[in-house]
């Protein structure tokens, strides 16, 4: 009885797999949004921080940047920039990756191009 | 003489590596270095998938681990009683070999929506310098090689009778290393339980 369960169980298991892979093969939506605006804070945004915030910046493993409550957080863009720099907790410390000019870059538009849709 | 007669046995030939052994060690290789490769190549989109009843997909990924980790160590339980390596129970149930089985399907079926999660939007950290990171990828990529091996092994009786167990005990330490690379970080960094 228990050995027949576990059989089709395992047949299961084998669609399983096999949709998965399906589903690994599509490409994921990462030319979206923010994506498609076509700056150099853009490309490093995608390059950067989509990994954790978003391909829109709407949050995943990071916390969303466009609800607005970045600007809260960080009322200027040298506190924001301070603030890639140097990472905190699980955020990375980005100046050991990204030039001052890239930071520069992306904190600019992190705030107007992505924050400010928050409100 | 004895030397030789240890590498190279009684007939003095060398002792040929067995041809599954080679094909099951080469599909798990072929599937590590796959999920490596695209977890490289794949843009990672940063999103949420499904996180089921959870508050995030980070914390279903995290129990699911840690429920996947339980089954192992009850795996490593069944395994060593069905092969005599421990007496508990004195007497084998007739369903033990069985209950290993399903332990692991179900390993294989939980594992699947944590993998999609860990490919299709984080995909593979190649930064070493991100210790935690970079050591999850590798494991994560040697698990599922592992498991595989593993898979094709059980079905192949021409095999040594020492490649199952360690094939197996591979499988249990770099289930171990995930979780403590992730569920354990999760836990202790971010929340607990987190639920």
């Amino acid at each position: 009885m228990l050995k027949r369960i576990v059989d089709r169980l395992q047949i299961v298991a084998l669609a399983l797999v096999v949709l998965t892979i399906g589903m690994l093969s599509k490409a994921g939506p990462i030319a979206t949004g923010a994506a498609t605006v076509d700056s150099f804070g853009a490309e490093v945004f995608v390059a950067n921080c989509t990994r954790c915030h978003g391909a829109d910046g709407q949050g995943g493993i990071g916390p969303s940047l466009v609800s607005g409550n970045l600007l809260d957080r960080f009322e200027d863009r040298a506190a924001t920039m301070a603030f890639i720099s140097k990472g905190e907790g699980e955020m990375p410390d980005f100046a050991s990756r990204l030039s001052a000019g890239e930071i520069g870059a992306v904190t600019d538009f992190v705030r107007k191009e992505l924050a400010s849709q928050g409100g | 003489m004895s030397n030789t007669m240890t590498r190279e046995g009684r007939t003095g030939r060398p002792s040929p590596i067995p041809l599954p052994l080679l094909g099951a060690a080469a599909a798990g290789a072929a599937v590590a270095i796959g999920a490596g490769v695209y977890g490289s190549v794949h843009d990672p989109t940063g999103q949420q998938t499904i996180s089921l009843f959870f508050s995030s997909t980070l914390a279903f990924k995290s129990w699911v681990t840690t429920l996947v980790l339980g089954l192992a160590l009850f795996q490593l339980f069944t395994a060593l009683r069905v092969f005599g390596r421990i007496g508990i129970p004195k007497e084998m149930p007739e369903w033990l070999g069985e209950a290993h089985r399903l332990s692991g399907t179900i390993i294989l079926i939980s594992t699947l929506p944590v993998v999609y999660h860990c490919l299709w939007s984080l995909g593979f950290e190649p930064d070493v310098t991100d210790v935690r990171r970079f050591t999850h990828s590798v494991l994560g990529c040697v698990f599922y090689g592992a498991f595989v091996t593993k898979i094709v092994a059980v079905r192949n009786h021409s095999l040594p009778r020492w490649f199952l167990p360690t094939v197996g005990g591979i499988v249990f330490t770099v289930l171990v290393g995930i979780w403590m690379t992730s569920s354990l970080w999760y836990f202790t960094t971010v929340e607990f339980p987190g639920f």
